[in-house]
């Protein structure tokens, strides 16, 4: 019971972190049709924020790391992406490959390729017991994290303005204009909301590992891209529900599989995720012609 | 017929030059980009002509490579390096030229066994689950107890001087030439401007695309078959992220749906890159000795792309093709 208990708490913790992870893609794919690998260097900058608690507070550092991602999240977006925004696909995701090889090295030139160790809110790292089960307080903070994230993009994207604007540009950019939503301002607004969960996943990355180097996320980016490919282009719940299946499974996976097949395990993830896109290729969240057209 | 000897002159040339010169480290710098020309011209072919991003092409240079790399050792090393192959691969040894080949066949076989159960899933997913196919490949590789060091290779013969690695990359800019000119290019790229026009029109782009995956997939295999014959010795770590963005930033840069474009992308970022490569190491002038930092290389492919895509979307090329018959006859009417 302990065990499965254990284990449960784990895989709902990953699950809500890759859910994060695909919440800021799918944020910025489902308005500007942007699949943006550049998200990924959001989050690395984010986790490189923490180091500043060494010299300040720890609330000013979070503030200082949101802000910071999400000013250079709209600065991608108008430096590099407004200019080209009605190109083809294609296009915007080759420019967001420049964009994030440009933000990885400099952070390299920066830093160096050693990583920096962090030492912040050290408590997270402790266990919580509760009789004899042990929880990382990072686990709960994680969950807490995406509740909240969720919460708040749930209520922005339904009560507020800018989420009714950002909800018809999704549904249909052009008609979204001829009503009279200004294009720039939207796509702007979903960058900035993008760079609010990049910053918050890079941060609990770099807590995970106890470090920030330049390529922190690297590997989250794409996780967030087979999530949202999981959940279906276009829709920002499905996509959150698709990383969290993936979180789910990689968690049982490691359970389930046997020992010798252990060291492949996100290929067996991967796999998995390929086969049900054979048998739902519009993904599992979206109805049947509802999807993504080019 | 023109464009393909104007393709093959803008390679020829300026090898005979590196020849005429001599200096290793030149000719070092000119195979590798060779080899990595090959690949564009081999990511084009798909990339280019389906408008789908292979963000996973990489997987089958790796294929190739592991291929190739594992059938050229000497078989008198192999049981000391590997002793976990199987029977007839640690008994068998192939001259180099066979080993490229065969990377190349088993690439493409890959490919067709991968690609055919995926030829349904529209273009935006296609370019993510190839992504997945790739990530599964360097779990594959990194984990495999080919020996005592994982999945590493080494101890492959260096056969891929800068002679040898030219006619493959003839090869394959004709290859990548033909395909563009035949019916089936032509579909693809109708599949490309419109998918359901093109669809209405006929054609069946779950077909076009395998085929074109599959000869896309050998050209991966034989460069990287190449590239295990250059370098000797190498690891899953070579053929991930990094290889995927060099290769997108030279094909992009040069025009995606060029071929001529993917030979002079490659051109002027391996020209850029291995400039800073050069000067990360250190060089000196006068007794005047300095060296950019690490990653400097890096972001001046970054901003090469960047630049391009934000002055001349298309590429340098766009979609045009060089023709020397083209600018002779530009050149007499002026």
């Amino acid at each position: 019971m302990i065990f499965f208990l254990q284990n449960l708490i784990d895989a709902v913790s990953l699950g809500c972190l890759y859910a994060l992870f695909a919440l800021s893609i799918a944020m910025i794919f489902g308005v500007a049709r942007i699949v943006n690998f550049a998200n990924g260097d959001l989050m690395t900058v984010g986790g490189f924020s923490l180091l500043l608690s060494g010299t300040v507070g720890s609330v000013p550092t979070l503030l200082a790391g949101f802000a910071a991602v999400i000013v250079l999240s709209l600065a991608m977006e108008r430096f590099a992406f407004r200019k080209i925004i009605k190109a083809p696909m294609p296009t915007l995701m080759v420019m967001s490959l420049g964009v994030s090889l440009l933000i990885q090295n400099i952070l390299l030139i920066a830093f160096g390729s050693r990583p920096k160790g962090i030492l912040f809110a050290q408590f997270l790292t402790e266990p919580l017991r509760f009789g004899e089960l042990r929880i990382s307080a990072l686990n709960v903070v994680t969950i807490a994290v995406l509740a909240v994230m969720g919460g708040g993009l749930v209520y922005v994207l339904k009560r507020t303005s800018v989420g009714v604007q950002l909800r018809a540009a999704a549904e249909d950019f052009q008609m979204a204009r001829l009503v009279g939503v200004r294009a720039n301002w939207v796509v702007a607004s979903s960058f900035a909301i993008s760079g609010v969960m990049a910053a918050a996943s890079g941060m609990i990355l770099a807590l995970q590992v106890g470090t920030a180097s330049y390529n922190l996320g690297g590997r989250a980016v794409i996780l967030g891209f087979i999530a949202t490919v999981l959940g279906g282009l276009g829709s920002i719940a499905g996509a959150a529900l698709g990383g969290f299946i993936i979180g789910f499974a990689t968690v049982m996976a490691q359970i389930f599989l046997p020992e010798a097949v252990s060291p492949f395990r996100d290929a067996f993830v991967y796999a998995a995720v390929i086969l049900v896109l054979l048998f739902r290729p519009q993904g599992l969240f979206v109805a049947f012609g509802r999807g993504v057209r080019a | 017929m023109s464009r393909l000897f104007t393709l093959l002159g803008l390679v020829i040339v300026p090898l005979l030059l590196i020849t005429w010169v001599g200096s290793p480290w030149l000719s070092g710098v000119a195979t590798s980009s060779l080899i990595l020309m090959i690949m564009v011209v081999g990511l084009h072919l798909f990339s280019g002509n389906s408008g789908v991003l292979a963000f996973g092409h990489v997987a089958f240079v790796e294929i190739g490579a592991y291929a190739c790399g594992i059938l050229t050792i000497p078989s008198i090393a192999k049981p000391a390096i590997f002793p976990n192959l199987p029977y007839f691969l640690a008994h068998t040894t192939i001259p180099p030229q066979a080993g490229v080949l065969v990377g190349g066949v088993v690439a493409a076989i890959a490919a067709a066994i991968l690609f055919f159960p995926l030829r349904r899933l529209n273009a935006q997913a296609l370019s993510i689950v190839t992504l997945a196919l790739l990530l599964i490949a360097n779990i594959f590789f990194s984990n495999i107890r080919l020996s005592s060091s994982g999945g590493s290779v080494f101890r492959v013969p260096l056969a891929a001087t800068l002679w040898n690695v030219v006619p493959w990359l003839l090869a394959a800019l004709l290859l990548a030439f033909l395909f563009q000119r035949s019916r089936l290019g032509l579909r693809l790229r109708a599949s490309r401007e419109d998918e359901f026009a093109a669809e209405s029109g006929g054609i069946d782009i779950g077909w076009t695309r395998l085929i074109a995956f599959v000869v896309s997939a050998a050209i991966m295999g034989v460069a990287g078959g190449l590239y295990a014959l250059s370098i000797g010795s190498f690891s899953s770590a070579d053929f991930y992220i990094d290889l995927t963005i060099l290769l997108f930033a030279m094909m992009v840069v040069g025009g995606m749906r060029s071929l001529s474009g993917a030979v002079i992308g490659t051109a002027v970022i391996s020209i850029v890159s291995n400039f800073f490569s050069k000067l990360q190491n250190g060089v000196s002038v006068g007794d005047l000795a300095f060296h950019v930092p690490s990653g400097t290389a890096n972001v001046s492919i970054a901003l090469c792309m960047i630049v391009v895509l934000l002055f001349r979307s298309e590429g340098l090329m766009r979609d045009l093709e060089i023709n020397v018959a083209d600018l002779w006859s530009k050149f007499k009417s002026n």
